[in-house]
């Protein structure tokens, strides 16, 4: 015996070369013993079947090789004499045997262990047999096990990593509390991007997530933190303009992100000038968003998701946070009404720019806007859980007493989530969303009137998950949306007035989807998604229908002028005038290349059933939504991407590099010299494009340590190509922009203070250049050349900020924070655009003015919570 | 005010700052520009023809002398002559007092003699003869500050047709009659008021008591409407527009090319001139 072990161990330091390629273990051992001449002793049911071997390496002894292919997680070894006996540790869950094991599902709830919130995103994985999952929006996970004992890591950005021990016997629920990670020991105060989420779990989408809590160490504009803003520092999402919340995605429009909160949509997400995004920070809990690998549950926006979720409320303890900063306050108060089982949160912002507002000329100015978030949630049993949400924000602006304008979106939403069965999980909602615009024109009281513009939708959808295996999930749903758009209603405004009220209609519409996601991890290194979307948009035949005098092959938008409607026709009852039906396949694949790398493939395509139209550059209510009907067809867009993830082994940096191409069809531009005047035969102002955009962007980032950071770059294009425009001839679009550069810093100066720094580089937007100047009646008048085919010059600018944090404990409780920021430092003044006009003095003579916006702006916040 | 204008303007008192710049910018060809508002009024009515200069260019407009320029319709023609240069190009006038007709199409036509490198050619519009609302009344609205009047022109809107309006005022100065200038082309159309009588202000200019005035109401096409909104876009700017269209010109040419510029007929209804303290 004891010879035969010395010969074992001289026959492990026995070297050979091997070259094994992705190979099955069965071939593996075939040829270790026939070249290594080896006795293996072994069941084939044991053997996995799906997972392949690699190992190359010259020189190499046996017991490297032998450790390699059975490394202790699954099947061990032990040599005696030339017999190599493999033991089964566990039996491998791709062998024969492994599939006829009885799997139990391990389903439960991810919270946050002081607030009882759940945990969006976190990852749940069983280290001993190398799989896991991602619990969901409502912080859900199943999984489906073989019985035995497993080492469970449960992760999420912004929490203290997890580790427990779970036995599994039969189904089992395991809710999870996470700790907050404590400032101090925050390892990343950088938002998370796509390369964030390769630990083990291959994600299909490219992903970018960001936080409040790191928002709020950013240097700020004007006193206050926007995930927006923090949006923007990431690769792939761009400022519409400078200072602006609005969000341009991968070359696409502003309208082509679907904005949800709560999975309600939101139709205008800037308030006003749009310095801020409608998110108040201290109101959400999560942001995610997707710019490629969609999941085919989201639908009706070209370019982008931007996911929002609320916080639920603290079902614990009453709290009470706020904040206070240059430009305006916040509050929000979190009230457990049973504890564990039932919370509510309200949550208000409001700014103080009308106590502060500009006069001129004795009369005044106003810039004001507040938002209101409220959410209730009941536990009703152990499987059904009830949360009702509320969203409200109001801007206003008012100049002199002679005009004025206000708007607004409110959102409502009852979802009712499910636990069918331990692997089913379903959410059934009900929705409503309004955005509503009023003007008031005052310049002669007798005149004056009124103009509003409303959009209502009403939606119900229902989806269910559900966890076959531990590697095959699928999520499938329907929903239906009711639109009304009512177009432009003018009633007379002072008392005074003699305007006549007009007579709007409402333009009335059903959007209808079905979807399936299909998620498929084909082993530990591939894992494929497959998502189908069936989208219906169907036009309610119109009570007041316009006849145009036009061939039918030509009854498009791009060749009807209002000129061309020969009669009006007056429709009643509820028809249906048209119908466009689109399947929007959504394929991607993720595959581990080491445990380090991976890539990502993935092909979108997206239908876009109503468009905006803007009139200024500016983010403002001015824009107005166009539906599709049968004059005007939907966007579609198809997008090609890959990514490619890598990280180092301690996760200390990572980088990612990821390249796109876009195609656009039927997007949305007015006439040349459009009439832009809101009616309800919008199809005579409107013509259709294509587009095109493509580019490559990057990010890399230092995630740990007392300095981390990231640096991002995007190169890219993007163009649009309109028969009535520039002759037909592709020309830039608004969003290009070649290159983009953001770098990010934060260095901890000690356990309470915290440095961070931007640095933002991008390339001159186009603009429509004058070429000439002629005379009429009295004024100068500039002669444009072609459209945006001049550049404004690049702009950059530094951004500093330092946060104080007043210590705080582990119940996260009386924590306080105090962030002093300074917006571009060394006060460059950046091109916002240039203004060809009249000299005041002199309408007979032009004059070119450089408009910029901030020069140096210092602010600060204050935040706590109690 | 259209409304989006206001969020502009706020944009810019609040947070815009603004500094004049000299941007080297490409000239394009020098094209050919009609100026024409044609109307019975002798203050108003008017040809200008020049060509258009570059941006930066600091010259008077070019004009052009040589042109042929005549107003016709079936029965009757109007000759235009030139009589004078100026800066912004040659003036020409009407040979006899012009009569339109409401309703009536009018032919545009301007002939250009060629030279050696040059063809000859002929630039064409048409136009119906809109109808022309008569102004009356003429009020004033006192501000908060002495002897500072707005002008008000009190008009009544013909009922169930759809009507376009414009307006100008020229001030006696030193003598002699000078057509003020706005900060751009005054409009108001009928939406909301059809048939009621109304008035509208002119916000250019305060009168004192001491002024003598007279004011040209015009009744425009819808078209001519569409121009001058075009043409307020470029010059009511902001720096924020979406896009900066070329107001589309309605000349046709023969050489193909394109022209800018305008032919409108106006109804226009001159008031009598009055001193402003006579009316207050």
């Amino acid at each position: 015996m004891s010879s035969s072990l010395l010969f074992a161990q001289k026959r492990v330091k026995e070297k050979y070369d091997f070259d094994f390629d992705e190979v099955s273990w069965s071939e593996a051992i075939h040829t270790l013993s026939k070249e290594c001449n080896l006795n293996f002793i072994y069941s084939d049911d044991n053997l996995p079947v799906v997972n392949r071997f690699t190992f190359q390496k010259k020189n190499a002894t046996l017991e490297e090789v032998l450790t390699a292919l059975f490394d202790g997680k699954f099947l061990g070894y032990r040599m005696d004499g030339d017999d190599v006996i493999v033991s089964v540790i566990r039996i491998p869950l791709d062998s024969k045997e492994g599939r006829r094991l009885t799997r139990y599902p391990v389903n439960g709830i991810i919270r946050d262990q002081y607030s009882q919130e759940t945990v969006i995103g976190a990852t749940v994985f069983f280290e001993d047999i190398s799989i896991g999952t991602v619990s969901n929006f409502n912080g859900f996970y199943s999984i489906s096990v073989p019985a035995g004992k497993y080492l469970v890591s449960i992760k999420s950005l912004g929490y203290v990593n997890l580790d427990t021990i779970i036995d599994v016997k039969g189904e089992t629920e395991m809710h999870l509390n996470l700790k907050v990670k404590e400032t101090k020991l925050r390892e990343i105060v950088v938002l998370s991007s796509n390369s964030e989420v390769y630990d083990g779990i291959l994600q299909l989408s490219n992903i970018t997530t960001v936080t409040p809590e790191a928002t709020n160490e950013l240097p700020l504009i004007l006193g206050e933190g926007d995930v927006m803003k923090s949006l923007q520092l990431m690769p792939g999402f761009k400022s519409a303009n400078e200072g602006s919340s609005e969000i341009s995605v991968r070359g696409g429009g502003t309208d082509q992100n679907l904005f949800l909160i709560d999975n309600v949509p939101i139709y205008n997400a800037t308030h006003s000038l749009g310095f801020y995004s409608i998110f108040n920070t201290n109101s959400l809990k999560n942001v995610q968003t997707y710019k490629s690998g969609i999941p085919a549950q989201y639908g009706g926006r070209g370019s982008s998701v931007i996911d929002v979720h609320l916080k639920e409320g603290n079902n614990q303890k009453l709290r009470f946070s706020g904040g206070i900063g240059t430009m305006s306050a916040n509050a929000t108060l979190e009230v457990p009404i049973i504890k564990d089982k039932s919370s509510f949160i309200i949550s208000g912002r409001r700014p103080y720019t009308d106590l502060l507002s500009s006069s001129t000329r004795g009369e005044i100015n106003t810039v004001l806007f507040y938002d209101l978030s409220s959410k209730l949630k009941f536990q009703l049993d152990k499987k059904n859980t009830l949360s009702v949400s509320a969203y409200f924000s109001r801007d206003k602006l008012a100049f002199q007493n002679i005009s004025s304008s206000e708007w607004g979106n409110k959102t409502a939403n009852v979802t009712w989530s499910s636990l069918l069965s331990p692997k089913t999980f379903s959410n059934l909602t009900f929705w409503y969303t309004n955005y509503d615009v009023a003007n008031i024109v005052n310049n002669i009281p007798e005149t004056s009137y009124r103009t509003t513009y409303a959009l209502d939708d009403y939606g119900l959808k229902y989806k269910v998950e559900q966890y076959f295996t531990p590697d095959i999930t699928l999520k499938a749903g329907i929903e239906s949306i009711l639109h009304t758009y009512n177009q432009g209603s003018i009633t007379p405004f002072d008392e005074e007035s003699i305007v006549t009220p007009n007579d709007p209609q409402d333009i009335r519409a059903v959007e209808s989807g079905a979807y399936m996601d299909f998620e498929w991890n084909m082993n530990q290194k591939v894992k494929v998604g497959l998502g189908l979307r069936y989208s219906r948009f169907d036009n309610v035949r119109n009570e007041r229908e316009y006849i145009y005098d036009i061939e039918p092959f030509l009854l498009q938008a791009d060749s009807i002028s209002d000129g061309n409607i020969i009669d009006t026709v007056r429709n009643s009852g509820i028809s249906f005038d048209h119908s466009y039906h689109n399947i929007d396949p959504r394929f991607s694949v993720s595959v581990a290349l080491t445990p380090q790398q991976s890539v990502r493939v993935a092909y979108d395509r997206m239908t876009q059933y109503a468009q905006e139209l803007a009139l200024t550059t500016l983010p403002s209510n001015s824009g107005v939504w166009i539906p599709s009907n049968k004059y005007i067809k939907p966007l579609i867009n198809n997008q090609y991407s890959i990514g490619y993830l890598t990280k180092s082994r301690d996760n200390m940096y990572d980088f990612s590099l990821d390249a796109y191409y876009k195609t656009s069809d039927n997007i949305l531009e007015f006439k040349p010299n459009g009439r832009y005047i809101v009616t309800d035969h919008v199809e005579t102002d409107v013509t259709t494009g294509i587009g095109q955009s493509y580019g490559v962007e990057s990010i890399f980032r230092k995630r740990k340590g007392k300095l981390t950071g990231s640096v991002s770059y995007t190169y890219s294009f993007s163009f649009i190509k309109i028969p009535q425009i520039n002759n037909g001839n592709w020309y830039p679009t608004n969003q290009d922009q070649r290159h983009v550069f953001n770098i990010l810093a934060s260095f901890q100066i000690s356990k309470q203070i915290q440095f961070s720094a931007v640095w933002n580089y991008a390339s001159g937007r186009p603009y429509t250049a004058p070429i000439g100047k002629y005379y009429k009646e009295g004024y100068v008048v500039p002669i444009y050349g072609d459209r945006n085919k001049a550049r404004l010059p690049s702009t950059h600018h530094l951004d500093i900020s330092l946060t104080f944090y007043r210590k705080m404990n582990e119940q996260k409780k009386n924590e306080s924070s105090f962030n002093f920021s300074i917006y571009n430092v060394y006060a460059r003044k950046n091109t916002y655009s240039y203004i060809f006009r009249s000299k005041n003095n002199n309408p007979q003579e032009l004059e070119t003015v450089k408009v910029y916006l901030f020069s140096i702006i210092p602010s600060f916040s204050y935040n706590f919570k109690f | 005010m259209k409304y989006y204008c206001l969020i502009i303007v706020l944009f810019l008192t609040i947070i815009g700052c603004e500094e004049p710049v000299k941007l080297d910018l490409p000239s394009g060809e020098p094209s050919t520009i009609i100026d024409a508002n044609i109307s019975e009024s002798n203050v108003i009515s008017r040809v200008v023809l020049s060509k258009s200069l570059g941006f930066n260019d600091t010259i008077d407009f070019p004009p052009i002398e040589n042109a042929s320029v005549v107003l016709s319709n079936n029965t009757t023609s109007f000759s235009f002559n030139y009589v004078s240069t100026s800066s912004v190009g040659a003036v020409y006038e009407a040979q006899n007092n012009v009569e339109l007709e409401e309703d009536q199409f009018y032919f545009f036509s301007v002939y250009l003699p060629g030279s050696i490198e040059d063809p000859d050619t002929l630039y064409q519009a048409s136009m119906k003869m809109p109808t022309k609302v008569p102004i009356d009344s003429i009020g004033f609205k006192s501000t908060n500050e002495p002897d500072q009047h707005v002008l008000r022109i009190f008009f009544t809107d013909p009922e169930n047709e759809r009507n376009y309006y414009s307006w100008r005022v020229s001030q006696k100065i030193n003598g002699q009659f000078v057509l003020l200038s706005n900060n751009k082309v005054p409009l108001y159309t009928d939406q909301g008021i059809d048939g009621k009588s109304v008035f509208v202000e002119f916000t250019s200019k305060n009168f004192s008591e001491s002024d003598t005035i007279q004011v040209h109401f015009k009744s425009l096409t819808r078209d001519t409407y569409d121009y001058y909104r075009a043409l307020n876009n470029l010059i009511d700017v902001s720096g924020t527009n979406t896009s900066a269209d070329n107001p589309r010109s309605n000349f046709i040419s023969s050489a193909g090319d394109q022209s800018f510029g305008y032919y409108s007929l106006e109804g226009v209804d001159d008031s009598e001139v009055f001193a402003v303290g006579d009316t207050l």
